[in-house]
Order: structure tokens, then sequence, then C-alpha cells
């Protein structure tokens, strides 16, 4: 470098910088500088934010916005007394709010609320086994008994949906992120080919990383609305965000405890580990979601399995004991965990 | 330019980790580029045949079949969650370590690296790298890859670096200052989503051909081009075991151009950031580097994206394999000691 070049110099001082306060687990930079952007932006914010709340308040009356919201559809566990959760009506119009970057700290808070989430219901069946089983019946029932294993340790539960009812996978988000879920659990059962695969797997929010994770993720997000340029942007975001950290650690830890539980009554279940996909209702919640495929449906041994509401009932325990165990771990701290290879 | 330190026994170097394939710099002017596989003998046979332990690189990639094969980094960061994968980092950095220091014959008393990440790389992600990589280096310095890049090339203002590697495609613009969250991008369509899109598009017409994902590659790195084909795009795959010649013009050329538009509007995007008087300048100073870029006629489509907006300059970088370690190896020389210095062990 010539002593003269003083950009260089500088440039090569602010890497070095950002180099140390990642050795000392700063956040970075533009996040660290909140009192200086508050004073730049804040009154700036402020009007955005009362725009937005404008606008927003606009779109909750039918007729006026583009979503049309039933005032007073309020969905919550039953028997839980879980803040309401409005549910829009419309799926195809439903406002698809943008995530928002998480802090550390943000996540450190405690876990109260956690988000249930049955994978389809209603027209939406799934995937469906031989024997006439359909997934949106087998991830209800689950679901359910999952709800009562975490109401019985006074965590509040809301559940995306409460009987056989279409609810779309926006709508889902939206219903978490409304009701202030610390948490989102997915549920869903496999189809795989060849039909002699079998396992659990457990996925958090990134983009796919091969074509049969495209496939899953393409089917899962079928009638979402979003396209494809949609989906990039917000999976971008949502990678950047520290949130995926607090997402893997939730997935790695019903990953296994799915695993361990599973084996004493599916003794020849496979690991197929913790996966990244750009599952529609994972990249709309705010908080750590995962999507757990507990089974597989097109497993003839597994479809047998899911049939009989012990092993329905031992997942549930399982997608229980994942839960608690992560809450158990405590909160984010950068720390290195196992998981399982996917 | 900082004094070679190689004579004192310290060895500079600047590394590519890359999806695909990585590459050293060192400031003894060695140059190596290595495919970012790593691989361990399957079984005992395998382990009797190959009489080695671990096998890196192209290597790794011909004896395939025998190993237990590692492609160790996705999207430009280290896979999460696999011992494997850790282990195959270090045993390729080891390896291009061991190449370069094997070539310039000299006793080392201490290496200092900087190593390039995607850009949107987070902190957490280095912090795992840094982990990882103790051990193999006295000191560690981790930057943005096309920060590396602009360094490099000595393009530090009103420029912008579109970086298309295997795993990302990473996009910084240069505005004088070290580049932060808003200066850059990065995109997970690049050489592999051509490779995905290319393998499923040649599958579905030639459903009877057997070939694999490495062949697909080798052919795209080849014939990869956009828009108007220069020659027929002919290779040769095997139906029923009979070695037969297929025509791919059609498929390439589709896979190729799909990861265009999401380049051009992510551009776009970057340059309504900046600053008003300086968009023109930016404009006209756009660098294309990494191994995308030498998709044919992939520069002239992004330079034609640009004419909507009133034009601009698109450079295709002339040595891509090297440019991202070079520009590290720039920084590292660049580094004052009392910079290394506040970097610990």
């Amino acid at each position: 470098m010539r002593k003269s070049d003083p950009l260089k110099a500088r440039l090569l001082r602010e890497a070095v910088e950002d180099n140390v306060a990642t050795i000392s687990g700063l956040l970075p930079k533009p996040l660290r500088r909140g009192r200086r952007l508050f004073a730049l932006w804040g009154p700036r914010a402020a009007a955005l934010l009362l725009f937005v709340m404008l606008v927003g308040g606009l779109r909750l009356v039918p007729g006026i916005g583009a979503a049309v919201a039933q005032p007073g559809a309020v969905r919550q566990g039953p028997g839980t007394q879980g803040a309401p959760v409005a549910v829009s009506g419309d799926a195809a119009s439903a406002t698809f709010s943008r995530p928002q970057r998480l802090t550390l700290s943000a996540l450190a808070l405690g876990v109260r609320r956690v988000v249930v989430d049955a994978g389809h219901g209603g027209t939406s069946l799934g995937t469906s086994g031989a024997r006439g089983l359909h997934e949106k019946d087998v991830t209800a029932d689950i679901a359910e008994r999952l709800r009562k294993r975490l109401t019985a340790e006074g965590i509040t539960v809301l559940m995306t949906r409460g009987g056989d009812e279409t609810v779309s996978l926006q709508d889902r988000s939206d219903m978490a992120n409304k009701g202030h879920g610390d948490l989102f659990v997915s549920i869903h059962v496999n189809a795989l080919k060849p039909k002699d695969s079998r396992g659990v797997e457990t996925y958090y929010l990134g983009a796919s990383s091969t074509p049969a994770i495209d496939a899953l993720a393409a089917d899962e997000n079928r009638d979402s609305g979003y396209s494809l340029a949609d989906m990039r942007t917000l999976v971008d975001m949502i990678y950047m965000d520290a949130r995926k950290d607090e997402s893997r650690r939730l997935a790695e830890s019903v990953q296994r405890a799915l695993l361990r539980d599973l084996r004493r009554v599916n003794p020849a279940i496979e690991d197929r580990g913790v996966k990244t996909a750009p599952f529609v209702v994972l990249v709309g919640t705010r908080m750590p979601a995962i999507l757990a495929e507990v089974s597989c449906l097109s497993n003839d041994d597994e479809a047998e399995l899911l049939s009989g509401s012990g092993y329905r009932q031992s997942i549930a325990d399982a997608l229980f004991d994942g839960v608690h165990a992560y809450l158990r771990e405590g909160t984010p701290s950068g720390r290195k965990e196992t998981v399982h290879g996917s | 330019m900082a004094a070679d330190k190689s004579a004192d026994g310290v060895l500079t170097v600047g590394i590519d980790l890359g999806t695909s394939r990585s590459a050293i710099s060192t400031s003894t002017g060695e140059r190596i580029v290595a495919d970012s596989f790593v691989g361990w003998p399957a079984d005992l046979v395998a382990r009797k045949v190959l009489k080695r332990e671990v096998l890196v690189g192209k290597e790794a990639l011909e004896h395939r079949t025998m190993l237990d094969l590692r492609r160790p980094l996705e999207r430009g960061l280290i896979k999460e969650g696999s011992d494997k994968d850790v282990q195959a980092v270090r045993e390729l950095i080891g390896h291009l370590l061991q190449l370069v220091t094997k070539k310039s014959g000299k006793e080392l008393s201490s290496v200092r690296a900087v190593v390039g990440v995607p850009a949107a790389a987070m902190r957490t992600n280095k912090q795992h790298l840094r982990e990882v990589l103790k051990g193999l280096f006295d000191k560690l310095i981790i930057v943005s890859e096309p920060f590396a890049v602009a360094y490099g090339l000595d393009a530090l203002v009103h420029t912008m670096v579109i970086d298309i590697g295997a795993g990302t495609t990473d996009f910084c613009v240069m505005k004088g200052r070290y580049p932060t969250d808003e200066d850059q991008r990065s995109l997970t369509i690049a050489g592999d989503s051509i490779d995905a899109h290319l393998q499923k598009l040649v599958r579905e017409k030639h459903p009877e051909a057997d070939f694999t994902v490495f062949m697909v590659r080798e052919w795209k790195e080849k014939w990869a081009f956009v828009g108007d084909s220069v020659e027929p795009v002919v290779v040769t795959v095997a139906v029923g075991g009979v070695p037969t010649k297929i025509d791919i013009t059609a498929e390439m050329k589709t896979a190729c151009e799909a990861i265009a538009p999401p380049i051009v509007e992510t551009m776009l995007d970057l340059l309504a950031g900046v600053e008003p008087e300086f968009q023109e300048r930016v404009r006209r100073n756009v660098i294309l580097a990494g191994g995308g870029s030498l998709i044919r006629n992939l520069g002239p489509k992004i330079q034609c994206a640009l004419e909507k907006i009133g034009g601009g300059k698109v450079t295709v970088e002339e040595d891509p394999t090297f440019v991202g370690s070079d520009g590290c190896l720039a920084i590292a020389k660049d580094a004052p000691d009392a910079d290394w210095e506040k970097l610990g062990r």
C-alpha cells in the first residue's frame, strides 16, 4: 500500500475493527449505532409507522383494504387463555407482513407462547396414505396432543387451526405474529420416494439445498400466492436474521427428541436430519420457527403406526420434549451445538 | 505495498474459500486452486487401494466412488451441523497451505491469512468460521468476498462488484468505506443453481440418459452462455450403457439465462440505494467477477439492462479464478503489524 493512500488505510482499519468486534461477539455495526441512527431516522421512522398504521387500519375495514379481515373472528387453543388472534378471511389477499430484523437481546426474552400449527386442513388434505389416512387429520390430532402437553406445563398455546378447516399459509404466520407467539412449531407428515423411505426431518428457514427439498417446499407452499421473486427477497432478508440461529437450535432440539423418543416405538426410523427450506409459514413468522416432518405416510410401516393413537401420542410427546429441551437450554449465546447431519 | 514477510518465516496468504473451488494466493507468489471437495476412504478396501487417509480436491472427485465425499461449503459458508464438514474445511485449507509451503520450500514460523466470505455472512457465521479455522493460522482476518475483489482491483469508490460464485452471487457497492449491510447483498442464485436447473432440463428431455451432476458442472464450465450460441452444445452421456451424443444447446441457454433476471434485479435495487449524484459513476463501474462471469455474453446482457436507466459499463474481470484470493492477499499484505496484533491469536 502506498503510504499516501489514506482511503485504503481507513478501509483496512475498519475491516480489522469489524473482525475485532466479531471476536468480541458484538452485534453488527448498524445495530450498535442505535442512538445516532435514531437521531437521524427516528422522526422519519415515526412518520412511516404512523402511515403504516393508518394504511393497516384501512385494510381492516372490509371493502376498503385489500385484506378483508373478520373483526371478532378469534381463535385460540381450546382451554388456553392466550391473547386473541385475529383471523383474516380472504386467504388470497391476505397482507403479508415482511419479517423484521431481530436482535439477540430480543430473542433472549422468556418463551411464554408457543404457536402450534397443524399442517393442511379443510380442502387441503396434504399427503395421503395407502389406507386413506390424510395428513391433515394426523397433524390435527398430534397438534391437539401437543397443545395439551404444553398447556399442562403452563405454556400458552395458540393453535393456527382448531378443527378441520382451510387456513392459508399467510394466515397461519399472520396469526402467529399477531398473537405474539414466542415459538412456532409446524407439524407435517412426509411423503417420500421411493416408498420404503422413512424417518423424521426438521426444517428451519433458509434456501433449500437439494432439488428434493425444492420439490417438498413447492408442495407445502402451494397456493401461497407468492411469486418466486417474493420468496427470494423474503428468504434473503430472513437469512440474515438473528432468528435463524434460534430456529436452528429449536430444530436441532426437536429433531433429537423425535429420534430418541420415536426409536422406542419405531426402531427402524431414520434420521433425515435438520435442514433448511423456504417454507412460506417459516418465512412469514417473526419468531423462531420450525417445520417438523414427523414421519412418512408414504411408507407402509409408518402409515400403519400413524393410524394408531399411541404412536401419534409418542410424536406429540417427542415434540414437547424437543421444545422443552430447547427452553431448558436457555438463551442464545452463540455457542456451538451438535446437530444431526442432513 | 508492505514488505514481503516470507523472508522472516511469516507467510501471508489470501484465501477465497469457495463452495465449488477454493483458491489461495501467497506473499511468495504462489497461486493454487482446488476443488472444494474432501473425501475419506469409505471402507478398509478403499483405504488399502488409495493408501491415503484423506483426499482433497480433484483427487477426491476422481476417486469419489470409494470415498465418503464431502463438499463442506454451502453458499460459501461451512455447512452447519456436521463435524465431518468442519473437519473437511480444515483438511481443505490444510491441503492448500501444504501445497504452497511445499512449492515455496521455506520453513515457516507463522501464517497470516485473510479469508473471503459471502457478503451476507452473519457475524455468527464468521465466528463459526473463526472457530473452525483455529490453529491453522496465527492471525486471521475475515472479509466480505466482493470487498476483497474491489480492494484487489483498487476499485474502492463508486463501483459495484458482482461476484458470481457457485453457492452465492455477491453484490457490493463500494462507497469508499468498509461495506455495511446496506451496501451488500447475497443471492443464492449462482453456479450451483444453474447446475441443478440444467440437470433437471436435460433429465426431462432425455429421461433415458445417464449422467451425474459432476458431468453437468463440467458441461456448464465449458459451454455456458446466454443470448445467441456460438456453437451447438453437444455432450456425451450413457444411454443403456452406450455412449451417446445429445444436443443440450437449448437447455444450456435456458438454465444460464435463468440467473440473469435476479442478478439484474438486485443490481438495479442496489443502484437505487446509491446517492443520486453518484449513480451514474457506479453504473459505469460494474465489475463482474467469480466463475459465473465466464458465462458467455452475461456481461453484455447485464450491461443491456443498464441501458434502461441511462446506460453503464460492465467489465468482466479477466482472472476470475484468483481475483478473490488476490484481493484477500492484497489486504493481508497491506494490513500493518499493529492491526494484526489487535486480532490476538
